[in-house]
């Protein structure tokens, strides 16, 4: 991977940021996630990548815009995992630490990694 | 997944199956500090009321966070405001914090708990079919050929808040790439008259 693909996710977790913060505080919870995940995806779909989303946590949840399952304008194929807002109860109320991240690796390279649901129900509580 | 990250000083001194207060006390003598002096990263979840409580109990000092698993991690590898994370949390970020670990250094190592067959049966579906593994980085990604980013929104652990200008923005970001291991904190001002509509 001799492209530093850092450099050019970062813009899109820039523009996730910049989206986010304006509707901070605002207390839709889903309001400030779908938006925010809407603009990370506008932004990586620039990339000249053939990009594939993998590990998407809300992919299941019907009142989560769902990220598409390709990416990109063309290019070498690498996978993207995307969590566009972290901590969206705490940006939707004005609470800290919350963060856009963005990972791009070479195909294959991330494993694909999900628990089962009752699982992840439990850590909602 | 229940998962435990340091930073790479205190690299492969952690055991999973171990209670916390061992945990804590090995990375203790790792990093050469007092246990007393070793801060340990925890959300601040109901889940997690046990896990406080046996901490409290060796004496380690504690950071609380209401959200944000990630960042959490992330503070405990670089040692900032952390020196390690432990949790529950969910499995597909822990591949997130592989990433960062690959490009940033540390360790992790990640258990998912099964308490149930109907948990065992719907794991089989998502190709799981060893409930005792234990994941480490090097499992979740598995080349150096990986990059990652961050923005913060609002101030954390790792970075820094967005701030509004009169005219447009200052964000705070990470970059980092696994086969370097370059690491670039960005400060980038933005301005709304010559941005895109998102």
């Amino acid at each position: 991977m001799y492209t530093n693909y850092g450099m050019e996710i970062v813009r899109a977790t820039e523009i996730a940021a910049l989206t986010a913060a304006r509707m901070q505080g605002h207390g839709n919870q889903d309001e400030i996630l779908n938006n925010t995940r809407g603009a990370i995806t506008k932004t990586l779909n620039r990339l000249a990548i053939n990009g594939t989303v993998i590990n998407d946590r809300f992919i299941k949840r019907k009142e989560t815009t769902p990220f598409p399952k390709h990416l990109g304008q063309g290019g070498p194929e690498m996978d993207l995992m995307a969590v566009a807002l972290e901590a969206h109860h705490s940006a939707a109320d004005g609470l800290n630490n919350s963060t856009s991240y963005a990972v791009i690796a070479k195909e294959g390279n991330p494993s694909i990694l999900a628990e089962p649901e009752h699982v992840q129900d439990r850590y909602r509580s | 997944m229940y998962k435990i990250v340091i930073g790479p000083e205190a690299h492969q001194s952690i055991d999973i199956n171990q209670p916390p207060t061992i945990n804590v006390k090995r990375v203790a003598r790792a990093l050469r500090k007092y246990t007393e002096n070793v801060t340990v990263c925890i959300l601040d979840q109901a889940r997690h009321q046990q896990l406080i409580k046996e901490v409290r109990s060796c004496g380690a000092r504690i950071k609380l966070i209401v959200e944000g698993e990630i960042s959490g991690c992330l503070a405990a590898i670089t040692g900032e405001k952390a020196d390690i994370y432990m949790g529950y949390g969910y499995a597909p970020e822990s591949v997130m914090v592989a990433a960062g670990i690959t490009c940033l250094g540390g360790y992790f190592e990640g258990k998912i708990f099964y308490e149930n067959d109907r948990d065992r049966e719907e794991a089989r579906e998502h190709h799981i079919t060893d409930f005792e593994k234990i994941y480490r980085a090097q499992d979740l990604i598995r080349s150096k050929e990986v990059a990652i980013a961050a923005t913060g929104i609002t101030d954390g652990e790792f970075l820094e808040g967005v701030r509004f200008t009169p005219n447009g923005a200052i964000t705070t970001s990470f970059i980092a790439r696994g086969e370097t291991r370059t690491y670039r904190r960005l400060e980038t001002r933005h301005f709304f008259d010559y941005k895109p509509v998102f």
